[in-house]
């Protein structure tokens, strides 16, 4: 089990966001303010270590044929005990994800976790897998965010740093479009663009020697 | 046979476990929860219409989900459907029949364009209407929100209607 190994795949070249294309809906939906990436990544990254651990767990116990259900009747599980304690203990950011935070059940990084890693490793490496692909979720999400949030709003860290933010652009300057899905899209298209970029970069220098 | 009862059973087993701790987890939050979403609302109506007290009338409109009688006026929750579902609103109308406050509750409306309607000085313009109201866009005096016409047209309507609603409560 190597953590370097786990934390480059989770950021980079496996990254859920940008190399699995997973988790697209909640990533285009939510990143309109870093406080809403922080929020979900952070939700995202506990859900995905505590149902990676449990899995793993079980994984001699469940049966292949029932597998599926079995993932996600442990995954809503703790999705709904994660909306609960938001509920509780943080109702600005219960408000502003939203749906969001229920629809994390059907979030494919987290199946997708339990299928291709947890189901078959040890609790421990399920757990490293579990913290450094929810790291790479909530990377990419904040990267996300932050343009979004400053090309969009002209704000940074709105309701992290107060509740208007730090105010970068003039309100009337922004552009609107952004916020909007288009803007999700762009954003991201760049991105991936960006680490893959990233990823060939360091392959050839690995291969150079 | 055997195979397909011990799938059920693992599986069962499995929900059982789940559901308990659900269980346990629910009754730890529902207090705080319930408090949670009772202080958000007695908030809501401290800024519409301040009054020591709101008495829950038992009055049903279509649209409206509660009404209130508070010192000097009324508290009307209802909702407004806006771009992305139901705005859950409370709008405060004096005894005159004049809305003195308006509060979003909770909204899925976008980020920094419908979401905007929960700004103080948006939501101001609304105070001292008496019904009626329709956003300049559609030839009348309400300030839209930028980018966001659906959202600001059905807070308008939904102020219209909560007007109309204390009409017909104090008659």
């Amino acid at each position: 089990m190597n953590f370097k190994k786990s934390l480059r795949e989770g950021l980079l070249t496996n990254n859920p966001v940008l190399s699995q294309l997973l988790g697209m809906c909640s990533t285009m939906a939510i990143t309109t303010t870093l406080f809403n990436g922080l929020g979900m990544g952070l939700s995202v990254t506990l859900i995905l270590i505590c149902s990676n651990v449990v899995i793993s767990l079980l994984r001699k116990i469940i049966p292949g044929k029932i597998r599926i259900a079995a993932y996600i009747v442990i995954i809503a599980g703790f999705v709904t005990m994660v909306d609960l304690l938001l509920k509780a203990y943080l109702p600005a950011l219960s408000d502003s994800l939203g749906v969001f935070i229920p629809l994390i059940v059907v979030n494919c990084i987290i199946l997708g976790r339990a299928e291709a890693f947890a189901s078959r490793n040890s609790v421990m490496a399920s757990a490293v897998d579990g913290l450094t692909q929810g790291i790479g979720y909530t990377a990419a999400l904040v990267v996300m965010c932050i343009v979004r949030e400053l090309l969009g709003s002209g704000t940074f860290g709105k309701g992290v740093f107060g509740a208007d933010g730090i105010r970068l652009i003039d309100a009337q300057y922004p552009a609107l479009m952004v916020i909007l899905p288009v803007g999700g899209f762009l954003t991201l298209g760049c991105l991936i663009a960006g680490s893959q970029w990233l990823n060939a970069r360091m392959k050839e220098k690995e291969e150079k020697k | 046979m055997k195979y397909i009862l011990k799938l059920a059973l693992i599986l069962l087993l499995i929900t059982v476990v789940v559901a308990g701790l659900l269980g346990l987890v629910n009754y730890l939050t529902e207090d705080r929860i319930a408090e949670n979403t009772a202080k958000k609302a007695n908030v809501a109506m401290q800024t519409v219409l301040p009054s020591a007290s709101y008495e829950k009338l038992d009055v049903t409109f279509e649209g409206i989900t509660e009404v209130y009688k508070a010192e000097g006026g009324y508290v009307v929750r209802l909702n407004a459907m806006g771009f992305g579902g139901a705005i859950d609103l409370m709008v405060g109308v004096s005894e005159q029949g004049s809305v003195t406050g308006v509060s979003v509750i909770s909204h899925g409306e976008t980020a920094s364009l419908g979401a905007e309607c929960t700004r103080e000085d948006w939501r101001s313009q609304f105070v001292g209407a008496v019904g009626g109201l329709q956003v300049k866009k559609d030839g009348g005096t309400v300030d839209a929100l930028t980018g966001a016409t659906v959202t600001s047209r059905a807070v308008t309507e939904a102020v219209n209607r909560a007007v109309e609603c204390v009409k017909e409560v104090r008659q």
